[in-house]
């Protein structure tokens, strides 16, 4: 009986995958996303700022953040170097560690594949890109290939099958992990090369996997389509997403082989990791200019159909209870409307619209379990009052 | 027997080792690169936060040409260089 029921939802699955990818708008149930306040301007320029919301619930807000502050170390946690809040369209908090600040970049991790999630949604806007197609990767072009059934969308959802995960979580050493060999072993000349030369594991389309090595291809693919090599796709990111979003701080790095790195190393300030959160939290759009097609955010927040997965979108962790024992609540103590963007040691750019709110957490966390880290900036993000959708 | 032991040694200390110490050099390289030249950040802090099992890496920023080597004597090493615009790249 069990088995049926499970045999039965994932029908339901392939069902609502397949009315989901004709029409990406129609997603699920999610809270809506707030607009932007009328009359205040947009962060552009400058952030609005604000004080801290008078029904905050202090107490909680103030212990969250001194354990977010707290006793540094070599591998230890709590090393948090900047924290920003934004509510309402104002940053409302801000606080560095000490030896950073405004002008400080940092170095992101994961948190790139979702900047590779906003290149791929506006290559989508200018009817460049198509999710639904097959990825246009030579390697899998043969007719009997099984890759070549692969899509962009089951790439961006990380459920292509492919025998490239990232390699953690499996007590395999990271010096040997699929994502080592990738970005600094024998993959780093030609990472996205690299990524797609591997068989599959899994059916495509059935099994959600985290691959850096996916986010990679994907950027290939997008350099493809922009043209112009190493400059082409700095320029368009400059021209079409950061500058058009006052993210003048922000500097993808790239391979060796010229490609964006797409799943690691984009470098911005907090202020600026702030308003890429901003993008997500007002749809897509800025100051009346549509960045990201109609029903791309959604679709980047709605946890995909893989079997084995329940806090993953597209490129954005959603904040779900996990499938199964050996995933994470991706931050526990906050809302479940939360979609973030999260990068190793426990860098986030969270979304919040329940809250009108976005959170980004920069630093470091070495070695610290998970929820260790997550749960102090789940819980200040939780001490923020509601904000109903305008 | 020499033989055998030295032909042990090889393959089970040392590739692996030279192995680990490729790809700890390329990471340190392009992360002391990118915290130098890109976060503009002092050599020792960029260091303090590499993982420690890297100490025994040595590390060398060749300042003149915005480069960072990054090795192991005899058994790795790897650059990464900084370009104005594009970040660091490891080469």
């Amino acid at each position: 009986m069990p088995h049926r029921l499970g045999h039965r939802r994932r029908c339901a699955w392939l069902l609502a995958a397949a009315i989901f990818v004709a029409a990406p708008a129609a997603a699920g149930e999610l809270v809506p996303l707030p607009s932007h306040p009328e009359a205040l301007p947009w962060p552009t320029e400058r952030w609005p700022e604000g004080s801290l919301p008078k029904d905050l619930d202090r107490a909680a807000f103030d212990l969250h953040l001194a354990e977010l502050f707290g006793p540094k170390g070599r591998g230890g946690f709590q090393d948090t170097r900047a924290l920003l809040v934004v509510q309402g369209g104002r940053i409302v908090f801000e606080r560095y560690a000490e030896g950073f600040g405004r002008d400080s970049r940092f170095q992101s991790w994961s948190m790139a594949k979702s900047v590779t999630n906003a290149l791929t949604g506006v290559l989508v806007r200018q009817g460049r890109l198509d999710v639904a197609a097959p990825a246009a990767v030579p390697q899998w072009s043969g007719p009997d290939d099984p890759r070549s059934g692969i899509t962009l969308a089951h790439l961006l959802e990380m459920r292509s099958g492919l025998d490239n995960a990232d390699g953690f979580g499996t007590g395999e050493d990271f010096r040997f992990a699929f994502i080592s060999r990738l970005l600094f072993g024998e993959g780093s000349r030609s990472p996205a090369q690299y990524a797609a030369a591997v068989p599959l594991d899994h059916p495509v389309g059935s099994h959600w996997e985290y691959s850096t090595g996916t986010s990679i291809l994907i950027a290939a693919l997008c350099g493809q389509m922009i043209g112009g090599g190493t400059a082409g796709t700095r320029d368009f990111l400059r021209h079409e997403l950061f500058q058009p979003i006052g993210m003048h701080s922000a500097l993808p790095e790239f391979a060796p082989s010229g490609e964006f790195l797409g799943g690691v190393f984009v470098h911005a300030t907090a202020r600026d990791w702030a308003r890429f959160g901003y993008l997500y939290l007002r749809d897509g759009t800025w100051n009346g200019r549509r960045i990201l097609p109609q029903g791309w955010v959604d679709y980047a927040r709605t946890p995909n159909p893989a079997e084995n997965n329940r806090i993953y979108g597209a490129h954005f962790w959603v904040n779900e209870e996990p499938a199964s024992d050996n995933q994470w609540k991706p931050l526990p103590g906050a809302p479940q409307s939360v979609f973030m963007a999260e990068g190793a040691n426990f860098q986030m750019v969270a979304i919040v619209p329940t809250k009108d709110l976005v959170a980004v957490r920069l630093g470091e966390a070495q070695g610290t379990p998970f929820p260790e880290i997550k749960e102090p900036f789940g819980s200040l993000i939780a001490a923020f009052p509601d904000r109903s959708a305008p | 027997m020499l033989a055998i032991g030295t032909g042990l040694v090889w393959w089970q200390w040392y590739l692996p080792t030279r192995r680990a110490v490729d790809i700890g050099a390329a990471m340190l390289a392009k992360q002391i690169c990118s915290c130098v030249y890109v976060a503009s950040r002092e050599l020792a802090d960029c260091r303090a936060d590499q993982f420690s099992s890297m100490d025994p890496i040595r590390v060398e920023l060749q300042r003149d040409q915005q480069r960072v080597r990054a090795w192991l004597p005899a058994l790795g090493e790897r650059f990464a260089a900084y370009r104005e615009g594009f970040g660091c790249a490891l080469e």
